[in-house]
């Protein structure tokens, strides 16, 4: 995953730990390594003195790191690189430093350079990005409807669950007849329930809403059996929901 | 968890509520959200529960 700038020199850059980890090393020569959600940059780069600096996300658990400036990118360099590299600033966005001890000059960078190797802001195209992640009725940023709101899979001989997702129980009613609860309730009835059954034995086992009761926003209830003959218990029974 | 609840059906016959193991509340706290409104009900545990199903739709709630 790359950087994703806010508008350098003035602030904000957006990024994994490891980005920045990568950046910084390639163009400062500062030692730092990833340590969890965070980039630490060490104290012993040769010929170079830098504070211990740690960059925290407002957000430890979001995989995106943000990082905030204050005064500006050039002034962030020149705060912490002066003992032993010499800054100057080149332009509105851009800084040289030059490590005195570094007489190969193999250690001096432009943000400049640093700004062009980050790619534009705008996400390649079929991204979900976090926009997209309401349940607008817009196609185009509606990812969360296009998510299951309920899935289970059960044993419908015993009703015990196998796995699921906003499932609290399962309700078994009778041979063949099943309620799935939901742990959250959803937003309407309007939504569109599949279901699929594994039968006892190699036959026309099948699985539909019973017209016993209408779904609701906290369940919906579910017969399996053998198509034009019984209700039957079938040992697997998947269910899953979509709104 | 090896608890059950257990409630009259209003088209007669027992239903049995049976918790995912992903349920993070007490077993009373599913029966207070997950047995209709106004049905009486019954903890009990997993033991209880007949195992053979045969006549599964025979099977009745009493107090």
């Amino acid at each position: 995953m790359a950087l994703i700038p806010g508008t350098l020199p003035n602030d904000t850059c957006y990024g994994t730990p490891q980005d920045l980890l990568e950046l910084f090393a390639q163009y400062l020569d500062v030692p730092a390594f990833a340590l969890n959600s965070k980039v630490v940059f060490g104290t012993s780069s040769a010929g170079l003195t830098a504070d211990v600096i740690w960059f925290d996300t407002t957000a430890p658990t979001n995989p995106i790191l943000k990082i905030t400036v204050s005064g500006g990118f050039t002034d962030y360099i020149k705060n912490y690189i002066t003992s032993a590299a010499t800054v100057t600033i080149v332009g509105a966005d851009s800084v040289l430093i030059l490590d005195a001890s570094d007489s190969g000059n193999t250690k001096k960078g432009l943000v400049s350079d640093i700004v062009s190797l980050v790619p534009s802001p705008t996400p390649p195209a079929g991204s979900i990005t976090f926009p997209m992640l309401s349940t607008s009725a817009t196609e185009a940023d509606n990812a969360a409807k296009r998510v299951a709101k309920v899935w289970v899979n059960y044993n419908g001989t015993t009703a015990g669950i196998r796995d699921d997702f906003n499932v609290s129980s399962i309700t078994d009613n009778a041979e063949g007849d099943q309620t799935v609860n939901f742990s959250s309730s959803l937003s309407g009835t309007s939504y569109c329930a599949v279901a699929t059954v594994q039968g006892p034995a190699e036959d026309l086992y099948t699985c539909m809403l019973t017209s016993v009761s209408s779904p609701t926003t906290s369940s919906v209830r579910i017969r399996t059996g053998l198509r034009g003959v019984a209700f039957a218990d079938c040992p697997i029974v998947n269910v899953c929901i979509f709104l | 968890m090896n608890k059950r609840i257990i409630y009259p059906k209003t088209e007669s016959g027992v239903s049995i509520v049976i918790p995912s193991p992903n349920w993070k509340g007490t077993i009373e706290e599913l029966a207070i959200k997950d047995v209709p409104t106004g049905l009486p009900y019954k903890i009990v545990d997993v033991s209880d529960i007949p195992s053979d199903r045969t006549f599964r739709n025979a099977w009745e709630y009493t107090e």
